[in-house]
C-alpha cells in the first residue's frame, strides 16, 4: 500500500476514534443537547478536550517510543527509558506531598515536568560516552534512584496525599488545560514529527548501528542525542500532562512496524495516528465501562493492548 | 522477728497483687495509632495514659508534646517495642504482623473499624472497659446517641428536600466519599444527599458524572487544593456558582471522634448561611 494510503486510513480511524470520542461517555447526551442555552454542553466541551488530549498524548507515547527502539535497537525500548516516569513521579509527588498544590492546578504538572527534564539533564550528564547502551543504563539508574526517593516521600507522606499520588500515577486525561498543556504539547509533537520526518533516513541508518551509520555520512553520536532528547522530551511533556500511560508507546511502534514495514518516513505518520486511535479508544472504554469510576487509562491500555499484540505477534509469526 | 516479717511479706503481696489488678483493669502505657482514638481517650478524661501517638494525632493540642510512633498504616515497631506500652489502640488497618510482633512482646493490642458512627459507639463502649472509665464511657455514649437523634429529628423535621451533594477528597484526579463512607454518613445528618449512591468507599469517579449529576453543593475536603485554577471544573454548576464550601475543621468530620457531632452541627449552619434564602433546594438548580 503507498504510503499516502496508508495515511489516509489511518486518518479515518482517528477522526472515527474522535467522534466516538465526543459522543460516547459516563452520560448519554442526545445530539439536541450538545448546545445548550446557545452554548456547548458543558460535558460535550469537557469529552472534546480530553480526546484532543487523549490524541496527543497517544501520538506522542507512540513517535516517542518509535524513536527509542530505532535508535537503541532494542524491542523493548518505551518512551519512559532515560528515566522519564520516575523524575515525572518524583517532581508530581514533591509537589503533591510538600504542599505545593496549593500554588495552583499547574503546580503538579509543571513540577512533573521539571523531574522528568532533570532525570534526563542527568542521563545525558553522567554518562560520559553517550552511546545509546550507556544512555540505556545511565536511564535506568537514575530512574532507580529517582523511584528510590518516591518512596522516601511515599513514607513520610500523610494517607490522603499518598492516594493523591497513586492516582496520578495511574495516568487520567480528565484534567488536562487545553491552553497551558494540550496545545505546547500538540506545537511540540508537530515539531517532532516534521523533525523526524526530515531525518527519517538518518533513523533508519541508526537502526543498523552507529558504525553503519557513521559510514553512510551520519553523525551517530550527536543524532543519537539529539533523537533520544527530543523522544525523552516529548514523553517528559506527555507525564506532566497525563501521568504515567505504560504500553503505548511500547507496543504501538511495534505494531506498526510488523504492518508497513521499517522504513521511519513511511511509518511515522502512522504510528503517530495509531497512538492517538490507540490512547482514544482506551480513554473511552475507561469512561464507559464504568458510569461513576474511571477506570485509569492506563490500565486499559495494557489490558486491552496485551491481547491484541500478542494475537498480531502470533499471526505474524504463523505467516512467515 | 518472724511475724514481723511473714507480715511484711503479706503486706507485699496485697501491694504486688493490688498493683497489678490495678494495671489488669486500667493499663498506663496507652499509645494510640488512630486520631480518632486519640481524641476519644482524652475525651474520656484518660490523657494521662496515653504515652505515644500516631504521627497524624493533632488534637487535642497538649497531645503533640506526645512521641509519636509511626501511624496505622506503619507503625514504627522497634519504638513502640522499646516504649513497652500496656496497650496500642488503632483501626484494622495495621499490618497484622506487626500486630502480632507487639502481641509476642507481651502488649495488648486492639484493632477494630473506626469509619462511621456504629464504629464509634462500640469503640467507646470498649474505651470504657479497657481503660476503666465505665461512668465517662457511658457519658459519652448517652450523648453520641442524643445528638444523632436530635439531628434525626431535625431531619425528618426539615421542610426542605435534601441538598444533593459531591463531597471532594482529592481534586485532581476526582477522589470522593462513597455511599458507606464517614463524609456520606455525616452529610446525610447535616441535610446533604450524596450524588455517588452506587460506588462505596473513597472512588475516583469521572467529572462528566459530577457534571450530569449537577450537585447543589460541593463540600470541599481537599485541604490546601485550589479549584480556581482548574479548567476542568469550570464547567460544574456549584463551581461557577460559588457553592462550594470548605469545612470550618475537615478533621472534626473525617475522623469519628467525640468533635464529630459540632463539626456536623457547624456543617448545617454553613450550609444554611449559603443557601439563606432558597426556598428549596430546587431553586439553587434554576
Amino acid at each position: 500500500m503507498k504510503t499516502a494510503r496508508i495515511i489516509l486510513v489511518y486518518l479515518a480511524a482517528a477522526l472515527a476514534a474522535a467522534v466516538c470520542g465526543v459522543l460516547f461517555g459516563a452520560a448519554r447526551i442526545p445530539l439536541s443537547e450538545f448546545i445548550q442555552d446557545d452554548a456547548l454542553n458543558p460535558i460535550v466541551e469537557l469529552r472534546i478536550v480530553r480526546t484532543a488530549a487523549a490524541a496527543v498524548v497517544g501520538a506522542s507515547l507512540a513517535v516517542s517510543g518509535l524513536v527509542f527502539q530505532a535508535v537503541l535497537r532494542n524491542s523493548l525500548a518505551e518512551p519512559y527509558l532515560l528515566g522519564v516516569s520516575g523524575g515525572a513521579g518524583l517532581g508530581a509527588a514533591g509537589a503533591i506531598l510538600l504542599g505545593f498544590g496549593a500554588w495552583g492546578f499547574m503546580s503538579v504538572p509543571l513540577f512533573a515536568l521539571l523531574g522528568a527534564v532533570t532525570a534526563n539533564v542527568l542521563v545525558f550528564a553522567a554518562v560520559r560516552r553517550r552511546t545509546a547502551e550507556e544512555l540505556l543504563l545511565g536511564g535506568v539508574m537514575i530512574g532507580t534512584l529517582a523511584s528510590s526517593l518516591l518512596m522516601v516521600l511515599i513514607t513520610f507522606s500523610h494517607s490522603r496525599d499518598m492516594a493523591g499520588v497513586v492516582w496520578w500515577m495511574l495516568g487520567s486525561v480528565q484534567n488536562v488545560d487545553p491552553a497551558r498543556q494540550l496545545a505546547p504539547a500538540a506545537v511540540l509533537l508537530c515539531a517532532t514529527t516534521v523533525f523526524l520526518l526530515f531525518r527519517a533516513g538518518d533513523v533508519d541508518l541508526l537502526t543498523f548501528g552507529p558504525e553503519y551509520a557513521w559510514n553512510h555520512g551520519v553523525n551517530a553520536r550527536v543524532m543519537t542525542v539529539v533523537l533520544l532528547a527530543l523522544a525523552s522530551l516529548l514523553a517528559a511533556v506527555t507525564v506532566s500532562m497525563a501521568g504515567i500511560i505504560g504500553f503505548c508507546g511500547l507496543v504501538v511502534p511495534h505494531i506498526v512496524r510488523r504492518l508497513h514495514g521499517g522504513s521511519h518516513r513511511k511509518i511515522l505518520v502512522p504510528a503517530a495516528l495509531a497512538g492517538a486511535v490507540f490512547l482514544m479508544l482506551a480513554d473511552i472504554l475507561g469512561r464507559v465501562a464504568s458510569p461513576v469510576r474511571e477506570l485509569p487509562v492506563g490500565m486499559v491500555t495494557a489490558a486491552v493492548g496485551c491481547p491484541v499484540f500478542l494475537w498480531l505477534l502470533n499471526r505474524s509469526r504463523a505467516g512467515s | 522477728m518472724r511475724r514481723l516479717f511473714s507480715l511484711l511479706c503479706l503486706l507485699a503481696v496485697f501491694c504486688l497483687a493490688a498493683c497489678s489488678d490495678e494495671r489488669k483493669s486500667a493499663p498506663d502505657g496507652v499509645v494510640s495509632l488512630s486520631p480518632a482514638l486519640t481524641e476519644l481517650v482524652c475525651h474520656l478524661g484518660q490523657e494521662k495514659r496515653l504515652v505515644a501517638r500516631s504521627t497524624a494525632c493533632d488534637w487535642p493540642e497538649s497531645v503533640k508534646k506526645l512521641p509519636t510512633a509511626g501511624d496505622f498504616t506503619e507503625p514504627e515497631l522497634e519504638r513502640l517495642l522499646a516504649m513497652k506500652p500496656a496497650l496500642v489502640v488503632s483501626n484494622e488497618f495495621v499490618n497484622p504482623k506487626d500486630a502480632d510482633a507487639l502481641r509476642q512482646a507481651g502488649i495488648a493490642v486492639e484493632l477494630h473499624p473506626c469509619d462511621g458512627f456504629d464504629d464509634y459507639r462500640e469503640w467507646v463502649a470498649l474505651m470504657g472497659k479497657l481503660l476503666d472509665c465505665p461512668r465517662e464511657a457511658d457519658s459519652e455514649l448517652k450523648r453520641a446517641n442524643d445528638r444523632i437523634a436530635e439531628f434525626e429529628v431535625e431531619l425528618k423535621n426539615a421542610q426542605n428536600k435534601p441538598l444533593r451533594a459531591l463531597y471532594v477528597i482529592w481534586d485532581s484526579p476526582l477522589l470522593t466519599a462513597g455511599a458507606d463512607s464517614l463524609p456520606d454518613a455525616v452529610g446525610r445528618l447535616a441535610g446533604l444527599e450524596n450524588i455517588v449512591k452506587t460506588e462505596t468507599g473513597y472512588p475516583s469517579i469521572s467529572l462528566e458524572f459530577v457534571l450530569k449529576e449537577d450537585p447543589d453543593v460541593i463540600v470541599w475536603f481537599a485541604h490546601g487544593k485550589d479549584w480556581k485554577s482548574n479548567p476542568s471544573w469550570g464547567g460544574i454548576r456549584a463551581i461557577r456558582e460559588g457553592r462550594v464550601l470548605i469545612p470550618r475543621d475537615d478533621s472534626a468530620l473525617l475522623r469519628p471522634g467525640p468533635r464529630i457531632f459540632d463539626g456536623i452541627a457547624d456543617l448545617k449552619s454553613d450550609l444554611e448561611t449559603m443557601f439563606a434564602g432558597r426556598e428549596s433546594a430546587g431553586d439553587a438548580q434554576e
